[in-house]
């Protein structure tokens, strides 16, 4: 009976233990081991919450294509700004600690007496120079020719059969190359004498205002040779506006801006037209027209000069952003140089525009412009190419870093007055010898043939909290062997240049260290090493970084040791489909989803609290208390390495060795084992060496008095009985 | 009754005897086999270790070279380097002892030898070396002698130094592996009667044999496996065919 029932329990036990098992489930995050292996491990930081577009209070549509996210904290006050880019819109909407917009900046106004000739050339607004260029100004005469077209035939100018022009052919629209003899027939008509100028001219004004203005075009043509000057003026003013060549209402100021303008639409026509119709008696088109080059350089400056003076005389200019790619802030506390103190600027790249905006972000007026460095810098740096800024920082001095779009050379550099200095940080591609000898040794031909290696361009930028160091990710380095160097890819650089990221885990930071990569059959799964997009640091040396191919956030402490990895791919809003931006809002991470349109925040779980309370007592260097958090990470996951090794150091440090021998054994750190084991045998030294040496010493002591007593009894003895005894 | 317990006590004394003898007998065998083995697994190879050309000579002919120091030496460190795995202090380990497969650690060593052995034997015959087969493989065994030395002591070693102090051990075990190829070195001189450029040339072929044969081996395996995926291919298609199908 008694066996039976014992059965029975042993029975009911083992299903429960195995039902437990069964209803037990397995961690959903993993982490990698120190062999780089992957293992199971809690999440550190779980999906919270989320904002959308209505929650903001941007609307439903207001987010059409979020970029950026930026939490800006200020440093003395407790002031907190959230400036959320969107690209698609033009717009920077700044939003409060509620999650609340704000405000938004589409444009901000430039105070056009700060800035030199030079600079106002090279800024953009919508896309376009703010100082018109003569291909834009060439663009526009076909315009011109087209609405003149249109008028003339609604106004009844031109007869039905056509113009009979020189040669006898007959025209029915005014082109460049007809332009002349076709407008002289329709104002003066054929025949008649010159004189009349002046007075058609007047009858056209009277016709129709809106036309007008825009025959003031011709009449300012005709000036040249018939028109008298203060007719002009007087019809312009008559008019009273006049298009200018951006296609804006732009008022003529002075005889000279008119006389401008006239002979640069003459101009114009005539380098259209590419002939000489029409140049008898214009002086000015007949003396330059002959050379094409010096005409060209004649009208772009005189396009632009005049363009210069309509904004010199506005004397300010709005720009509107062109796709904004990131907004940043910050201030400059207690700096040496007085003038950069509390220095408090919003800088914007605009992307479209190829320049970023410094703006004061109390006043909202632009007080830097950083355009192409090449365009006034007179270095070769951006040679032939376009200057498409994507993500910008500074650091405690005011120095500008700016990530541009397929910049191979690095991070550019300006200093606090937007003067470019130079690239820091480069991502350098390692060629084999034999590459280099191979490079050295081909003709310009082969070179040219050759498959280039150019080093990687960065992806984004963090500064520290004391704005000293900046982390930045790039991608990985493919060399020339074909390796993939995906241990670079997080860097930390000092004010020099040089990167200077604690590498000191199972494995240099690098997102995913075991991944497929490459796949035969053409699978639909990513490939190949983590790519980063964005990364936050917090204010102990923390940082986060997003996997883009994988949609994870890898965490790391300031070590370099991998923390904890969190999130997952997917459509759903729990999960991230496209993050593009990352920033700590206290222990917590805000993640921008671009598909999805949403600000997910995401909060530590109860292991991922702990570890971070760990890591930041550590950093403070309070070991004794992170090894308590430590204790409660080992309890909740003994499968964490690194916690084993928070660990041990307490033990270390209390000179309790052997014990922290194990911990770091567990911890499989080499280097702290390895200190820990020579304290722990030079105790073991310490305790035995001396009896130790003083046995052997009275040994050495004993056994020579042994000899020489023996020495002195063998003089005494027979020889023989020596002898004797060595026999046996 | 005296008899009695004298004859007992007679009896009690001859089994204590013949005990004694027994362990006697033991302990002379445990002697000689302690005698043999300090003679023919230590001192020989430290002796040729020391006087190659000489050692040699009588390893070659005096036949002192024995199978049982050859395969013995071969096992051990095979051993060593499985123990490695588990044993080697954690400030030097690189290896997970998940990764250890047993056969697969008998075949990084056996692999080699048997490889260097047949290489050497088809290189040194064309160039009228004088070493059979057999001797050629005893002397690669016994070239094991300082590496397995070297590695146990290594090993052991590894335990009582600290991280800085490593070096030791990795001098220890490149010790081990230069006094290896030192034998194998003189053994071939010795064994073949060559020269010292001829030597070198034989070693030079050796390794050229040694490609070719891992070569071949690689090509059979692939067209056996061929052969053997076409055959199986065949068996699926026929086993996996209606064959139903055509008695209706």
């Amino acid at each position: 009976m008694k066996r039976i029932i014992s059965k029975i329990f042993i029975l009911v036990l083992a299903v429960s233990l195995l039902g437990l098992g069964l209803h037990s489930k397995a961690a959903t995050g993993y982490s990698y081991d120190h062999n780089k292996k992957i293992i199971y491990s809690a999440e550190g930081l779980i999906y919270d919450h989320s904002f959308d577009g209505k929650s903001l209070g941007i609307g439903y549509s207001g987010l059409t294509s979020p970029e950026d996210f930026f939490i800006f904290n200020h440093p003395t006050t407790d002031e907190v700004k959230m400036y959320l880019t969107d690209s698609k819109a033009n717009t920077i909407y700044v939003l409060d600690t509620t999650f609340n917009k704000i405000d938004a900046y589409n444009s901000f106004v430039l105070d056009v007496a700060k800035f030199n000739d030079t600079q106002l050339k090279a800024m953009k607004s919508n896309g376009a120079s703010i100082v018109v260029s003569y291909e834009k100004a060439d663009r526009i005469v076909e315009d011109f020719l087209k609405d003149l077209n249109k008028s003339i035939k609604a106004n009844g100018f031109m007869p039905q059969n056509g113009i009979e022009i020189s040669g006898g052919t007959k025209v029915t629209t005014i082109s460049a190359s007809n332009f002349y003899e076709a407008t002289k027939y329709i104002l003066v008509g054929k025949g008649t004498s010159d004189e009349n100028w002046d007075s058609t001219a007047k009858g056209l004004l009277e016709v129709d205002k809106a036309f007008t203005s825009k025959w003031l075009w011709y009449l300012s043509y005709a000036q040249s040779t018939h028109l008298s000057n203060e007719y002009l003026l007087g019809a312009c003013n008559k008019a009273g506006l006049l298009y200018d060549y951006s296609g804006a209402t732009a008022e003529v100021y002075d005889v000279s801006s008119a006389k401008m303008l006239a002979n640069n639409i003459a101009n114009l026509i005539n380098y259209s037209s590419e002939t000489k119709h029409g140049v008898e008696g214009n002086s000015y088109v007949a003396s330059n027209f002959a050379n094409k080059e010096a005409t060209e350089a004649k009208l772009v400056e005189d396009c632009g000069a005049m363009s210069l003076n309509a904004i010199r005389n506005a004397g300010t200019y709005t720009i509107g952003l062109a796709n904004p790619k990131s907004a940043y802030r910050s201030v400059i506390t207690k700096f040496a140089d007085e003038s950069l103190d509390n220095r408090d600027f919003l800088y914007i790249c605009d992307y479209d525009n190829n320049q970023v905006l410094c703006i004061d972000s109390q006043t909202l007026e632009i007080k830097i412009v950083i355009t192409n460095p090449n365009e006034y810098e007179n270095v070769l740096v951006f040679d032939a190419q376009v200057f498409q800024p994507q993500k910008v920082v500074t650091d405690n001095a005011g120095r500008i870093y700016v990530i541009a779009n397929s910049v191979f050379e690095g991070i550019l550099q300006f200093d606090a007055d937007g003067i470019y200095k130079r690239f820091t940080g480069v991502n350098n591609v390692t060629l084999t010898a034999w590459d280099i000898f191979w490079l050295s040794v081909s003709t310009e031909a082969q070179y040219e043939s050759r498959k280039s290696y150019i080093n990687t361009t960065f992806t984004s930028m963090a500064v520290d909290v004391t704005g000293t160091f900046i982390y930045s990710t790039a991608s990985p380095i493919t060399n020339s062997n074909g390796s993939v160097n995906s241990t670079a890819m997080i860097k930390k650089l000092n004010p020099a240049g040089k990167d200077v990221l604690r590498r000191n885990g199972y494995a240099p930071p690098q997102g995913d260290l075991t991944y497929v990569a490459d796949t035969a059959n053409g699978a639909e799964i990513a490939v190949g090493p983590s790519s980063f997009n964005a990364i936050a640091v917090n204010e102990y040396g923390m940082y986060t970084v997003v996997d883009s191919k994988r949609n994870r956030l890898f965490t790391y402490d300031n070590e370099g040791h991998l923390l904890y990895i969190s999130g997952e791919s997917g459509k759903y809003t729990n999960v991230l489909d496209a993050p593009v931006a990352i920033q700590y809002y206290g222990d917590d991470i805000i993640v921008l989803d671009k598909n999805t349109k949403e600000l997910k925040v995401f909060v530590s779980t109860e292991i991922g609290g702990y570890i971070n309370k760990a890591v930041e007592l550590e950093y403070k260097g309070d070991i004794d208390s992170a090894a308590e958090y430590w204790k409660k990470v080992i309890k909740f996951n003994a499968n964490y390495e690194y916690a084993y090794v928070g660990v041990g150091k307490k033990y270390l440090k209390d000179k309790e060795y052997k014990t922290a021998m194990q911990y770091f054994k567990n911890g499989s750190n080499k280097l702290q084992y390895s200190e820990a084991y020579k304290l722990y045998r030079n105790n073991i030294i310490k305790k035995y060496a001396p009896p130790v040496l003083y046995v052997i010493v009275g040994l050495v002591i004993v056994l020579v008095v042994f000899k020489i007593v023996r020495k002195k009894l063998g003089k005494n003895k027979p020889k023989e009985e020596l002898n004797m005894g060595e026999d046996e | 009754m005296e008899k009695e317990v004298l004859d007992s006590q007679q009896l009690n004394k001859s089994s204590e005897e013949t005990k004694e003898s027994k362990a006697k007998k033991f302990f002379g065998v445990l002697k000689r086999f302690w005698k043999y083995f300090v003679e023919e697994y230590i001192k020989f190879p430290l002796y040729i270790l020391a006087h190659p050309m000489k050692g040699f000579m009588m390893f070659q002919r005096e036949h002192r070279a024995k199978w049982g120091p050859a395969i013995f030496y071969a096992v051990v460190v095979i051993i060593i380097n499985i123990l490695d795995f588990q044993y080697v202090s954690i400030e030097i380990r690189d290896r997970d002892l998940k990764n250890l497969k047993f056969f697969a650690q008998i075949t990084y060593i056996v692999g080699p030898i048997l490889l260097y052995t047949f290489a050497s034997w088809a290189c040194t015959t064309i160039l009228d070396g004088k070493g059979k087969l057999k001797e050629i493989f005893l002397m690669t065994c016994y070239s094991l002698f300082p590496l397995a030395w070297c590695s146990g002591i290594a090993l052991a070693l590894s335990n009582i130094l600290t991280g800085t102090e490593l070096a030791i051990y990795r001098l220890i075990y490149a010790l081990g592996y230069v006094l290896m190829g030192y034998m194998i070195f003189t053994g071939m001189i010795t064994i073949h009667e060559f020269g010292l450029g001829k030597t070198l040339f034989s070693l030079i072929l050796t390794l050229i044999a040694a490609i070719v044969i891992v070569f071949v081996i690689l090509l059979m395996y692939e067209l056996f496996q061929k052969m053997f995926g076409f055959l199986y291919t065949l068996y699926t298609e026929i086993t996996q065919r209606d064959l139903l199908r055509f008695r209706k």
